[in-house]
């Protein structure tokens, strides 16, 4: 996980950190009281990464237990978001099972040595499908609601712009390292950049849907 | 940089901006949709609204028509009953001709009697104000036996089928209220000497027909002078029932108008 010399997406994973402090740093209710210690969580792995990549020492490995906390949270928030429309208990657990066999035979595998692309591949297409879904049963309702200010549908925005949008750069994903190793082209950093600012960009303005939600209903 | 490198940038580049573009064009799909079913939503609460208006404007026109009624059956039948009951009584003179003054007791318990009878239809007139607890055709038969008793027309009702009651009674109540009205325009317009109503129970809903003798108009030409509000009023009620609504007269070949309440 090489890096360019300016963090730029560590800047943005702060702005989103501020933003959750901001907008949720007194929310009780699951799942946004979970977004402080997770942008926590993400900016802390931002900075070792980025030190450990100007160190010139190896940071797959802080990127391997960054994996696996992402995928959680972020598949517990949108079966949060998903469960309040169906019940769809059977899918995560299936689901969660599958990202942790595929993970772990891949840490095996590559002896610890390595990232684990193939299960953040594997992340990326259920999050996908996950998003799918959520907009479906939000098609199906019968039920209008004002998406301007909705905050379940801004993260899951997000989400599916996100992982959608990193397609490419996930099924390239040894070649553009290598591009950027032997050309000095940090293409997949770029982009990841970009849509990290649109993730982050999406879950800012959900966070402050739901606190202005939570001030109106005070009121 | 070898061209390698350069396919696998451009690719992965055009890439990323089509299926970024696609998921823009998706949310903004959701978001589309999502403001139709807010349109809809509106239109929904629109027609409740313009429903619950028509309904309570239906039921003041009700209530006006039973008050009409028992103010005239106190003023033409009642009234006049009791008047004449007081005139025979006051002529009863028992000491000059007993015989007499008892048939004319008599004669006064008779019309004491038919004035009771009276008494018993007015209040089943004013139990009409809760008139369609009995069903439609129930009312209708009330309304036509108030028509039959004036002499100046003969009014029939034909029912057939099994009764059903629509999803939402309250659209029955619209629906009596046309019924009450062409029947009024029958009357007062039409001048007609006979009446038929056919109320019908089929699986598409309750067929109401209402068909004259009288003299009958030119419905085209009705709607664009300023008596045609009547006809867009039929229509309008019907609309906001979910019922359809026919009329078709000529004139001189009498008026019929035909009304499908669905069920649901």
């Amino acid at each position: 996980m090489a890096a360019v010399n300016f963090p730029s997406s560590l800047l943005i994973e702060l702005a989103c950190l501020v933003a959750a402090v901001l907008w949720t740093g007194k929310e009780k209710a699951w799942p946004w009281k979970g977004f402080v210690p997770f942008m926590l969580f993400i900016c802390l792995v931002e900075g070792a990464g980025w030190i450990m990549s100007v160190l010139r020492i190896f940071n797959h490995w802080v990127y391997n237990i960054e994996l696996p906390v992402e995928f959680f949270f972020t598949g517990a928030v949108l079966y949060s978001f998903l469960s309040a429309q169906r019940r769809v208990k059977g899918w995560w657990l299936a689901a969660a099972a599958l990202f942790s066999i595929v993970f772990v035979a891949e840490l095996l595998h590559n002896r610890f040595v390595a990232y684990t692309d193939m299960a953040d591949e594997l992340a990326a297409i259920l999050f996908i499908l996950a998003s799918g879904v959520y907009f479906y049963f939000l098609l199906r309702s019968p039920d209008y609601v004002d998406l301007k200010t909705s905050p379940a549908f801004w993260i899951v925005a997000g989400i599916f712009l996100f992982y959608f949008g990193a397609t490419a750069v996930t099924v390239f994903f040894d070649q553009l390292m290598s591009i950027n190793l032997l050309q000095g082209i940090p293409l997949r950093y770029l982009i990841f950049t970009v849509l990290n600012a649109i993730l982050y960009g999406c879950w800012a303005y959900g966070l402050r849907c739901r606190y202005l939600q939570q001030i109106s209903f005070s009121r | 940089m070898p061209l390698f490198a350069t396919n696998i940038i451009l690719q992965v580049v055009i890439t990323t901006v089509v299926f970024l573009v696609a998921a823009v064009f998706l949310l903004w799909y959701v978001y589309l949709y999502n403001q139709r079913k807010k349109k809809h939503e509106e239109e929904k609460r629109r027609m409740e609204q313009q429903f619950k208006e028509v309904l309570a404007h239906a039921s003041v026109e009700v209530q006006e028509q039973t008050l009409k009624t028992i103010a005239a059956d106190i003023h033409d039948n009642i009234g006049q009953l009791l008047s004449l009951t007081k005139i025979t009584l006051s002529t009863v003179n028992a000491g000059v001709d007993p015989e007499k003054a008892t048939r004319k007791v008599e004669d006064a318990v008779r019309l004491l009697e038919q004035s009771m009878r009276e008494l018993r239809q007015l209040a089943a007139v004013l139990h009409a104000e809760n008139l369609l607890a009995e069903g439609l055709p129930a009312a209708i038969a009330r309304q036509l036996e108030r028509i039959n008793r004036s002499d100046h027309c003969t009014a029939t009702l034909h029912c057939s089928g099994e009764e059903q009651r629509p999803a939402n009674p309250q659209r029955e109540l619209i629906a009596f209220r046309i019924v009450q009205e062409l029947l009024g325009n029958s009357l007062k317009h039409a001048a007609a000497s006979a009446i038929d109503v056919f109320v019908q129970y089929s699986d598409a809903g309750i067929e109401i027909t209402v068909a004259d003798n009288g003299k009958g108009f030119d419905p085209g030409l009705a709607k664009q002078q300023r008596n045609g509000m009547g006809l867009h009023n039929f229509e309008e009620r019907a609309r906001v029932i979910g019922a359809r609504f026919r009329l078709s007269s000529a004139p001189g070949q009498g008026t019929k108008a035909w009304l499908l309440l669905p069920y649901g």
